[in-house]
């Protein structure tokens, strides 16, 4: 199993750039979550198959969702199910940057399932061994992803 | 008329990303699948010059969906679009045949590019 340190770098370089490229907003790393009980938050989710098996789940305040999903749109987006399409494509992509990246550093052949939205704070199942956890922050809304995978791979 | 694309991706987002690209060029896309199986009857259906094809689809994957239809279209155009960014991917792409590979998020001057490279080396 890689370090884990280099897991969380794929996974922040991942983020920051896919949030980038698809909806233009700077997320900035925060120290701990700043995702608070009352918000209205929204939950993506993904498992690996294959040689490196991860689950990748991500928090989002649902305007920051929202503005996402209107970037990647061009347009303002009315329907929740038309943002749920958005947003899990943007989910997509990010993770498949992140599964593309483990399996060169591991050469392996992971691929990810297709991506599951919840309304809420989806919890992971628990998983024992590494757990990753990259908190952010932007103008739009604040954001956290959290990576569970087995020690031994 | 410009040369038809069909767009295979279960999301519907890759679909308006395409056309938007597309809009005012040569290219102008005409059939749109949400799965591997729905694509071979979609081409069926609109007999594109070239399908952008997603890997990761519900049923059967992109590899998949464009084995079956090479096999009944064998010059089929297929360029494979994916965010499995790496060597295996884009391997097996080759082996079924896919005459190109793009990476998402895609751009659209490397869109058109590889959509028109496909032309050149049909004229080559």
């Amino acid at each position: 199993m890689e370090s884990e340190i280099d897991i969380q770098k794929i996974l922040d370089d991942a983020v920051r750039d896919i949030t980038k490229r698809l909806a233009g907003i700077d997320l900035e790393r925060a120290p701990s979550s700043l995702l608070e009980e009352d918000d209205d938050i929204a939950s993506l989710y993904t498992a690996t198959t294959g040689s490196f098996q991860i689950k990748v789940v991500c928090h989002a305040q649902t305007r920051l969702l929202r503005y996402i999903a209107e970037k990647m749109a061009r347009r303002p987006v009315e329907d929740s199910e038309m943002e749920e399409v958005y947003v899990k494509e943007y989910f997509n992509i990010l993770c498949g940057h992140v599964i593309s990246k483990i399996n060169r550093l591991t050469n392996g052949s992971a691929r990810i399932g297709i991506p599951e939205y919840y309304r809420g704070f989806y919890v992971v199942d628990d998983c024992p061994g590494g757990m990753l956890e990259v908190s952010y922050k932007s103008i739009a809304g604040n954001f956290q992803v959290e990576g569970r995978y087995p020690e031994k791979q | 008329m410009g040369k038809k694309v069909m767009v295979v991706d279960d999301s519907k987002f890759m679909y308006e990303e395409i056309k938007f690209f597309l809009n005012k060029s040569e290219f102008e896309v005409v059939g749109y699948s949400k799965d591997g199986e729905g694509a071979v009857a979609c081409y069926d259906q609109c007999m594109p010059d070239v399908v952008t094809m997603d890997i990761v689809l519900p049923g059967i994957d992109g590899f998949e969906a464009s084995a079956e239809i090479l096999k009944v279209h064998p010059d089929a155009k297929i360029i494979v679009v994916s965010s499995l960014a790496y060597d295996d991917t884009m391997t097996r792409a080759t082996e079924i045949g896919a005459k190109g590979f793009l990476f998402k998020p895609i751009e659209k001057a490397l869109l058109l590019e590889a959509l028109s490279k496909v032309f050149e080396e049909e004229n080559a």
